[in-house]
Order: structure tokens, then C-alpha cells, then sequence
């Protein structure tokens, strides 16, 4: 840093000097989001019957009264729905995982590996067996992911600023997955096939309802977080720090888990359990833009629906005429990837 | 801004015995009260307790107000508090750093004033070099000089600073008493430190308060507090006190423990 520069330089450049290249980086993001988005419509999932050209599909997405019922029914009702939830539920599970890393102070929580997934993957269950049909089989995944936040909320409360949110987190996990096997094992062979395929995770039973639901949770959710920006970046620094700063610590993490718990449960509910996203997406974020919340928490949530974009859009390509569950292309293709850019940046001297 | 406490008691959770028993002291405006007193006599548990983040007994009048009738913002903003602990190591640059101690301000989108202020404060404690660089990447006594940036930045009225030389080499240690008590004099502020060079507090502060058993022992100009005697039952060390021929304040040679230890090596 050559020093004369700094301090001939106006406060205002040197903060604008710091923040340009996490513009750059929101700004692409969102690119990426609205080109994946639209690949995501373009690209035909089922039979080569339903194949539509791109100049039909996007006819269809600027014009929808001028083309056939057909083609109608394939964009709007089927194919829109499922890219927007992809970004939708990409964006609420990055932002629920970010939020959730930094109120525990944990690179390793994340509604998933807390058990959000597998508490609603039991609920899901309980639905299945019971015969409930797909409304409820929602609507309990719903309840028992707010379940598992309560549970781990009530059992870790006593002692909210240290390990034992996250120690309880895992306990009600193994509980959730005990509870799923007790269920298997006394479970038909077609109620364990429902059971085994909504655990995978998939985008393909969305419908205009779920994605509204959704979109309206994440709407309402994610400004009460975003404008706390500065309060969370107080709590990077600890939690005493963030006390001394003025910051009511144990009131910002009852409300970030309130708030997480309702946007984890309303995105798995739908979908199943997707793992990979709440956990990647934050640390991503970290590597592009560092602990300062205003864009670390946005880019979080960004990266999630860019990942679970791109993995919808591979899930339709990997065995043509079906869709692979996306649950699944998370994991698989997310994994090396995610582990070649830790190792790189490890090596390059964690540069953050 | 004077600052008074009065009949502060603090017993910690499951502990049967109160750590702090009935402490009252005043820090009179533009005036430099340092806090002494053995390790774990209560110093760092005192100020928590001033402050409110332990609910303790007693009152706090700031200016005669009782801190009871204040909000929460009211007071962040009056009083600058630099806690004993260390921030954990961010990868935030120096600026955000210090802009945090504007929390109460901060808009999302960060306003002028509040950079402006920021980078103010850092060319004060000459560390605008350092103001786009990560926080992780500083020295230990960088990083501590960026705490007392980060507590000066929102001008407080009342200023208290949990040991704020921990750590600190000589140098550092100096500049940043030199700073505190320049800023004291000239802002008018009440400030309040607790340190554990007895040395440092006896040159840098107007007034000492000794803490024994959760009481204050003693209270008054370092001449009057730090004698062989107080030392003596305040920390059961067997000192040496004379007159620094340069600086006029006591100075403290130590001489040996009284409760003597058995070494069998």
C-alpha cells in the first residue's frame, strides 16, 4: 500500500476503495442468478415430446396470451415455478446458513447439519406412513423442522453465547434420525420408496402455491435479518466485544434463530431435504467478501440460489427424459467442487 | 460528564459469597480514575456491573441521572466501554473495525459523518496507514490500539477502559496512557481504567480507588494510596515506596511476597 496515496485520499475513496470489488461481486452474482434462472426454464427436463425451442419458451415467458395451451402449461405452470424455487429455496437456505455461522460462531452449523432437514424428513415420514397425502406430508415436515428449533433453542438457551446451541443441534439430530428408522422399520416397502424419495430432495413438486408460500417467508424474513447487518458484524468480533459495542447479544440470537428456524423449515417443507446449500453458499461468501455482514450475508444467500440453480439445471441433464432428485447433484457435484476451493485458498495463504 | 456509583453488590450465579460487597466511587469530569487492585478482586466484574451488563445492586448517576432511567441507546452513546477481552480475529478491515464503535449511527449504507469521524480517529492514533487492512493481520498491540480507535470513535462522554495496556509493550503502553489522558483533559470526560501496573497508574491517573474483599480499601491522589502499607494488605506484596525525583509520583519497588511459598523443586 503505497502510503502517501491513503492519506492524500479523501475518507469517503478509502471506503469506497474498500467496498468496489464486493459491488463487482453482488452485482455478478445476480447475473448469474437471472441467466441461470433462464437456462433452468430452457432446458427440457422430460420426454423429448415436451421439448420446446428457446425462441418458443421465451415467446412464451415475454408473451404468455399469444402461444398454445400446450407450451403454456410446460413454462408457466411447470417449468417457471420450479426455476424460481430453485433461487427462492437457494436463497433462504444460503441466508439461514450464513446467519446461523455467525450467531454461533460455527463455520460448521447450518440448518442441515443441525437436523432442520432431517426433522422435517421425519415429519415428511410420519405423513407417508400414515397415508396423509402431499398437503400434509408439508405441513408436518413444516412442524417438525420448527420442532427441532424449538428443541434445540429450549435445550441450549440456558447458555445461548456458547457450544451448546450447536451440541444440542446434533443431539436432536441423531434423535430425528432414530425416530425416521424406528418408522422405516415398521414401514410397507412403497411407503419406504415415499419416504427414501422425498428424503432425496427435489424441486419437481413445486407448484405456484409452495413457491408463493415460500417467497412470501423469505420476503418477510430476510430484510429483518439484512438490516441487523451491523449488529452482526459486531458479533463477529465476539460476543463480549459486541456487548461492549452495544449490541443486546442474547435478544439478536433469539430473534436470528426465530427467523432462521422459519425460513430453514418453510424451504425443506417443500422440497426435501437439500443439505449441501446452508452450508457452502456462507462459506463461499467468506472467501469472495469476508465477515463484513452487509455483503457477506446477501452473497451467502446469492450463492445458494446460484448453486441450487445451476444443480437444477444439471439434475435435468444427467439421464435425459427424467430429473435426477437435486438433493442428490448438490451433494455429488458440490462436494469436490466446494473441497477444490477450500484447498486452493488454503494454500494461497487464507486470504479472506 | 461525572460518573458515580453507588452501593454496587454483585454476587456471581451459584456462588454463595458476593464478589463485589458495597462498592461507591466518583470519577469527577476531565479527571483520570484508575482501579486497582488484586487479580480477582473484582475489577473487570465491577465495571460490568457499573455498566449493566451484569445485574447488579446499586446505582450508577451519570450527571445525577440514575443510568436505570436511561435507554439502552442513550447510554451506548455517553459512554465509551473497551472490554479486558480480545475480539476475535476478523478478516474486517481496520475501518469497519472502528466504524462498529459508531454502531448506534451505522445505516446500512454508511453515512459520511461516520467515515469521516472513523478516519479521524485513526489518523489520531496515527494508524490511518493501517485503515484498509484486515484485523487479523495486525500485531497484538496494533490490535489494541484499534480497540481504543473502535472506543473513541463515538466521542463518549464517559470513557471506561478495562485494561487497556494488557499486552501492551512500552512504547504502546505509553502512548496509549498518554492518549487517554490527553483526550480526558481535553474532552472533559470522566474516564475510568482499571489497570494492574501499579507503577503506570500511580503516573498516569489523578485518583486511585484500591478494591480489597469486594469494598474499596482505599481512595485518593496516588500519594495518599499507594503506601507500603495499603500494598501491603491490598495485595500481600512487601514494597518499597519512594518519590520519582522526575515525575513526583510514588514509585514502587517490590520487594517480596509476605505469604511466603515453599519451593520444593
Amino acid at each position: 500500500m503505497d502510503h502517501k496515496q491513503t492519506l492524500n485520499d479523501s475518507s469517503r475513496a478509502v471506503y469506497a476503495r474498500l467496498n468496489r470489488r464486493k459491488y463487482w461481486i453482488l452485482f455478478g452474482l445476480v447475473l448469474f442468478c437471472f441467466f441461470a434462472c433462464i437456462t433452468d426454464i430452457l432446458t427440457a427436463a422430460a420426454s423429448p415430446a415436451y421439448r420446446l425451442s428457446t425462441q418458443e419458451v421465451l415467446n412464451c415467458l415475454l408473451h404468455p396470451a399469444q402461444v398454445s395451451a400446450g407450451t403454456y402449461v410446460i413454462v408457466i405452470k411447470m417449468r417457471l415455478p420450479i426455476a424460481l424455487m430453485a433461487l427462492v429455496v437457494g436463497f433462504s437456505l444460503g441466508t439461514a446458513g450464513a446467519t446461523m455461522q455467525t450467531i454461533l460462531h460455527n463455520p460448521l452449523a447450518s440448518p442441515y447439519t443441525l437436523g432442520v432437514g432431517t426433522a422435517a424428513g421425519f415429519g415428511a415420514s410420519v405423513a407417508i406412513v400414515l397415508g396423509l397425502g402431499s398437503v400434509m406430508t408439508s405441513v408436518l415436515a413444516f412442524v417438525f423442522a420448527m420442532l427441532i428449533c424449538l428443541m434445540i433453542y429450549f435445550l441450549g438457551r440456558n447458555n445461548v453465547n456458547s457450544g451448546s446451541l450447536v451440541l444440542s443441534g446434533i443431539a436432536c439430530l441423531f434423535l430425528f434420525q432414530a425416530l425416521q428408522a424406528l418408522l422405516q422399520y415398521g414401514a410397507s416397502e412403497d411407503q419406504n420408496q415415499s419416504i427414501v424419495f422425498w428424503s432425496f430432495g427435489s424441486l419437481q413438486r413445486t407448484d405456484w402455491m409452495k413457491l408463493l408460500i415460500t417467497t412470501v417467508v423469505v420476503a418477510v424474513t430476510t430484510p429483518l435479518i439484512f438490516t441487523d447487518s451491523w449488529k452482526y458484524t459486531a458479533l463477529t468480533m465476539g460476543d463480549d466485544k459486541a456487548v461492549s459495542l452495544g449490541v443486546n447479544v442474547s435478544g439478536l440470537k433469539i430473534k436470528a434463530f426465530f427467523l432462521i428456524s422459519l425460513m430453514a423449515a418453510v424451504s425443506v417443507c417443500f422440497t426435501g431435504s437439500i443439505g449441501f446449500i446452508g452450508l457452502a453458499g456462507p462459506h463461499i461468501a467468506r472467501m469472495l467478501v469476508g465477515e463484513d455482514q452487509r455483503f457477506y450475508l446477501p452473497i451467502s444467500a446469492l450463492c445458494g440460489a446460484s448453486i441450487l440453480s445451476a444443480a437444477s439445471i444439471i439434475s435435468k441433464l444427467i439421464q435425459p427424459g427424467s430429473v435426477f432428485p437435486v438433493g442428490i447433484v448438490t451433494s455429488i457435484i458440490g462436494v469436490p467442487f466446494f473441497f477444490s476451493l477450500v484447498f486452493r485458498s488454503n494454500r494461497g495463504g487464507g486470504r479472506a | 460528564m461525572s460518573f458515580r456509583a453507588e452501593h454496587i453488590c454483585y454476587t456471581y450465579p451459584k456462588a454463595k459469597e458476593p464478589i463485589i460487597r458495597d462498592i461507591s466511587f466518583e470519577a469527577p469530569d476531565g479527571c483520570l480514575t484508575a482501579i486497582i487492585g488484586a487479580n480477582g478482586v473484582g475489577k473487570s466484574t465491577l465495571i460490568k456491573s457499573m455498566l449493566g451488563i451484569f445485574k447488579a445492586q446499586g446505582e450508577v448517576r451519570l450527571n445525577g441521572k440514575n443510568r436505570r432511567e436511561m435507554s439502552h441507546q442513550e447510554l451506548h452513546r455517553l459512554v465509551g466501554y473497551m472490554t479486558q477481552e480480545n475480539a476475535l480475529l476478523t478478516s474486517l478491515s481496520v475501518l469497519n473495525v472502528v466504524l462498529l464503535g459508531r454502531l448506534g449511527t451505522l445505516n446500512l449504507k454508511v453515512q459520511d459523518e461516520d467515515i469521516e469521524k472513523a478516519m479521524q480517529t485513526l489518523r489520531l492514533l496515527h494508524l490511518e496507514e493501517l485503515a484498509e487492512r484486515p484485523f487479523y493481520a495486525l500485531s497484538g498491540g496494533q490490535r489494541r490500539m484499534v480497540d481504543v480507535a473502535q472506543t473513541l470513535v463515538r466521542d463518549p462522554k464517559v470513557l471506561i477502559m478495562d485494561e487497556p495496556t494488557a499486552n501492551l509493550d512500552l512504547v504502546n503502553e505509553l502512548q496509549v496512557l498518554e492518549l487517554v489522558k490527553a483526550y480526558t483533559k481535553q474532552k472533559n470526560t470522566a474516564t475510568i481504567l482499571t489497570l494492574h501496573d501499579l507503577n503506570m497508574a500511580a503516573r498516569y491517573a489523578d485518583r486511585l480507588v484500591l478494591l480489597k474483599d469486594g469494598c474499596v480499601y482505599r481512595e485518593g491522589a496516588p500519594a495518599e494510596v499507594i503506601t507500603e502499607e495499603n500494598i501491603r494488605e491490598a495485595y500481600g506484596v512487601e514494597v518499597h515506596v519512594h518519590t520519582s525525583s522526575r515525575t513526583g509520583t510514588p514509585m514502587l519497588l517490590p520487594l517480596a511476597a509476605v505469604r511466603k511459598i515453599d519451593y520444593i523443586f
